[in-house]
């Protein structure tokens, strides 16, 4: 073999170096030649990457950023972060050497956000150490652990039938105004109230800023902001914000998952993220496909939607949980939007508009939601006293239906209704208001054992909270202890709370 | 019949001349292609790739020198010496021309690339950043 010279391997690196540093003058350089509708055309360019930023010189000396989405053979397709007033045909434009990152980190918490990680609070500049890239791989298969862990979202119809577990992707899809966003609130709320130390990142995509700020004041007045980043977009912000949204989101909450933490994120929504990519899309001149849809839709979802994921232990079991929104027309399901998300999802809650004007709040179609994962992580408190309540609310759907027409119906068939109509009041829950899990515990316990049977459905909720009172003034550490949710409920811990229960039903009585 | 990119028609052009076709011939052709494509509007950009084949092909390349005073021999010498190593070229043409706003320092361009070591950049970037 011939002998290494140390003296010959320095001089080839000093020359590397030299030759190296001499290329970092050059830039390589291209000229806009179409500019309109957030779209810019460059020519040159050749070493663009996909997703590379690009600077353009602005027309009064500012710098205007675009990423490439683009790249033909004759010129690059870019779509404009900044105001297009600004840019003008033949303007220089550069490599930024870079694709999208924003930063990312602790210091964010308690921040509002735009999507490129520039602070609209007004609460100054955000001092991140880190960034993160705004498109990144989902983890693969053996970064993966089963979903185990719950995540409660303080809603009993959703914690008893369709639980939801951390690291699971699990769909709210309804018609406007069934109450979608108030689920996902609803859950945020309840991280800081169980003191879960979940982290919640909401992602607004063309969002009334109007609703995002109530939402910011209601998360500040629940104590909830700190463990809280928010990402806003308004309607009349370009098609490119909206479209990066969610990745910058889910960048933000990444971070989280891959430090040994449990993040939450809420797509709001969905619909609007692929309306603002088909925009994108149709303005690049993408070829159009059913619903005028870019043929990537599917694409653009999945690859969002896999990042969320409960980490295997070697890389610190951090999860990261979506609860993605998506708005239907008229109840109908089976349009372009929600049947992709509804594949790529580990289940979804249908929220129907009549049930919605029924005064049933949440508005959850049990037969129509399903969790397909959350089931191996209902806590043990919960499945020992769950029973067969889904089979119970469907059956009394079907004899609620029956007895409509005045048919003379069996006592056990009456009995069935009974039960139904006091279930259904009890999953009843009015917004800002989630249950801790013990509380959804002892409702289902009392309930399914029939001690509710006997109270009018108007005084239910008023003898729910007597019990509740009771327990907690006088068995606080019992329950804290169903709260922690490892075990089953004892013999004894069920004898003492249906006691009590029976004491308020009989007092309710008098 | 597909129409050519802008690339390949250059690219083509190229070819045609460096293999000693009549120029005056290429251009004609050049031309008629461009009118029947609908692609006069692109004439500009089409010089400026011929240049980057012509560059890619045979090794030289002509470089737009502006500074902010005449070039010496020396300094001549220096950018010429920098440009064949980074570019890998075999020779460079300079055209210069004489800008006094520059303040200092010079602008190279290349039909690909471009380096702006001007003091009247270097300040504009100073006040972007103070803003």
């Amino acid at each position: 073999m011939e002998a290494i010279s140390v003296k010959q391997l320095s001089d080839e690196l000093q020359a590397a170096i030299s030759e190296l540093s001499g290329q970092t003058g050059l830039e390589e350089v291209g000229a806009v030649t179409r500019v309109g509708d957030g779209i810019v055309w460059v020519y040159g360019l050749r070493n663009c990457g996909f997703n590379e930023v690009i600077i353009i010189d602005g027309n009064d000396g500012s710098k205007v950023e675009a990423f490439a989405l683009n790249l033909n053979v004759d010129e690059v397709g870019a779509v404009l972060l900044g105001s297009e007033t600004q840019v003008t045909a033949g303007a220089k434009v550069r490599l930024k050497g870079e694709v999208l990152n924003v930063p990312v980190g602790p210091e964010l918490l308690g921040r509002v956000v735009d999507p490129l990680g520039r602070p609209i609070d007004g609460k100054g500049p955000i001092k991140a150490k880190l960034t993160g890239l705004v498109e990144r791989t989902a983890p693969g298969v053996m970064a993966r652990k089963p979903v185990h862990e719950p995540l409660m979202t303080g809603i009993m119809a959703i914690d008893t039938m369709i639980p939801i577990g951390r690291g699971q992707r699990e769909l709210i899809i309804g018609d406007r105004q069934t109450g979608k966003t108030a689920i996902a609130i609803d859950t945020m709320i309840n991280q800081g109230r169980q003191k879960t130390g979940v982290v919640n990142v909401y992602v607004a995509i063309g969002q009334k800023l109007s609703k995002v700020s109530r939402l910011v004041e209601r998360l500040k007045a629940e104590g909830v902001m700190d463990q809280s980043i928010v990402v806003a977009t308004g309607p009349a912000e370009a098609a490119s914000m909206l479209y990066l949204a969610p990745y910058t989101g889910t960048a933000m909450a990444e971070y989280f998952r891959d430090n040994k933490q449990h993040a939450l994120i809420i797509y709001d929504d969905l619909s609007k993220h692929a309306v603002a990519y088909r925009q994108m899309s149709l303005l690049l001149r993408r070829p159009p496909g059913r619903e005028a849809y870019p043929g990537d839709v599917f694409y653009l979802h999945s690859r969002l939607l896999e990042r969320s994921a409960k980490l295997d232990d070697s890389l610190g079991a951090g999860s990261l949980t979506a609860l993605p929104i998506i708005e239907t027309q008229a109840g109908d399901i089976s349009a372009y939007i929600p049947t992709n998300v509804i594949s790529i999802t580990d289940g979804q809650i249908f929220l129907e508009t009549n049930l919605f004007y029924q005064g049933v709040r949440p508005a959850i179609s049990v037969g129509l939601s399903v969790s397909r994962v959350g089931g191996s992580a209902q806590t043990k408190a919960m499945k020992s006293v769950l029973g067969s309540l889904r089979l119970s609310l469907a059956q009394f759907r079907e004899l609620a239906a029956f007895a409509q027409f005045g048919t003379d119906l069996d006592d056990e068939s009456k009995q069935s209704i009974t039960r139904g109509q006091r279930l259904t009041e009890l999953l009843k829950q009015a917004q800002y208001s989630p249950l801790s899990l013990w509380e959804q515990v002892v409702t289902l316990l009392v309930a399914n054992n029939g001690l509710f049977d006997d109270v009018e459905i108007d005084k239910l909720k008023s003898v729910q909270h007597a019990l509740f009172a009771v327990l907690k003034a006088d068995h606080q550490p019992q329950m804290d202890k169903i709260n922690a949710g490892n075990e089953k409920l004892t013999d004894d811990q069920k004898d003492m709370i249906l006691k009590i229960a029976k004491k308020e039903v009989k007092n309710f009585g008098e | 019949m597909a129409k050519l990119s802008r690339r390949q028609l250059a690219e083509n052009t190229t070819a045609r001349l460096l293999a000693g076709d009549d120029r005056q011939t290429v251009m004609h052709q050049l031309a008629a292609y461009m009118i029947t494509a609908k692609m006069t509007g692109q004439s500009e950009l089409i010089i400026n790739d011929i240049a980057t084949a012509l560059q890619t092909l045979t090794g030289h390349s002509r470089v737009m020198v502006t500074s902010a005073r005449p070039l010496s021999p020396t300094s001549r010498k220096e950018i010429e010496s920098y440009l064949t190593k980074t570019l890998k070229l075999k020779t460079v043409e300079l055209d210069t021309a004489v800008d006094a706003s520059l303040l200092g320092g010079l602008i190279l361009q290349t039909p690909q690339y471009e380096l702006d070591t001007t003091i009247r950049t270097k300040l504009a970037k100073l006040a972007r950043q103070e803003q």
